[in-house]
């Protein structure tokens, strides 16, 4: 008889996963409230990077030359809801060492380049519509 | 964009002083994330078809909102 109590569902029980519900209940609204202060921002923004790079030239192929370096830049924009729009300028330089005719030279590619972008935040959306999909679940359950 | 090279080889690796347009295609990671500063990680990919070249690029940096 003692073994069967154990695996019998008691009060505690109901208790605990009462709990665990409304802990998740608050975890999303404070998902939710994040992204409300976040995601549904409307701001201004600038930005500074630098990273490598390496270019790939078709009639450089066959020589297997690919000239790698450094690009840096700055870059404006504005954030709204779960998209940026951005106007970068960067600077880069690639260099690669080349053999032609016996000879040993040095290529210097150097590159001012403008983008204009349009970033979308993808990881926040999918977030988004995963609370939203959870609260419209949640009101269901509460009218069923 | 320009290019620079020994004798004989802007004709032949046609590595001259150009202004192109193209395509850029990326994607990106929001290692930190705060109500006004961001830092971030991004792989783009660019499409010159106009001089059949491209190029990858891996940048690390950083975004302000105010």
């Amino acid at each position: 008889m003692e073994s069967f109590t154990i695996f019998r569902k008691t009060h505690s029980d109901d208790m605990l996963l009462c709990g665990e519900a409304y802990f998740l209940r608050v975890l999303l609204r404070l998902i939710l409230f994040c992204l409300s202060t976040q995601a549904f921002a409307d701001e201004a923004m600038v930005s500074i990077f630098a990273g490598m790079g390496q270019h790939h030239q078709e009639s450089m192929n066959d020589s297997k030359t690919v000239p790698q370096g450094q690009a840096f830049g700055a870059s404006f924009g504005r954030r709204m809801n779960f998209y940026e729009f951005e106007l970068t300028l960067s600077k880069g330089t690639y260099t690669s060492d080349i053999e032609h005719d016996g000879r040993a030279n040095t290529i210097n590619h150097d590159q001012l380049q403008f983008s204009i972008a349009l970033n979308f935040y993808l990881v926040k959306i999918f977030i988004f519509v995963l609370v939203m999909d959870s609260q419209i679940l949640n009101k269901r359950q509460i009218l069923q | 964009m320009s290019g620079a090279s020994g004798a004989g080889l802007e004709e032949e690796y046609g590595l001259v002083k150009d202004k192109i347009t193209g395509l850029v295609l990326g994607g990106g990671y929001a290692i930190l994330q705060t109500s006004s500063i961001q830092v971030y990680v991004q792989f783009e990919h660019h499409v010159m078809s106009e001089i059949s070249s491209s190029q990858n690029l891996a940048t690390a940096g950083i975004r302000f909102y105010y």
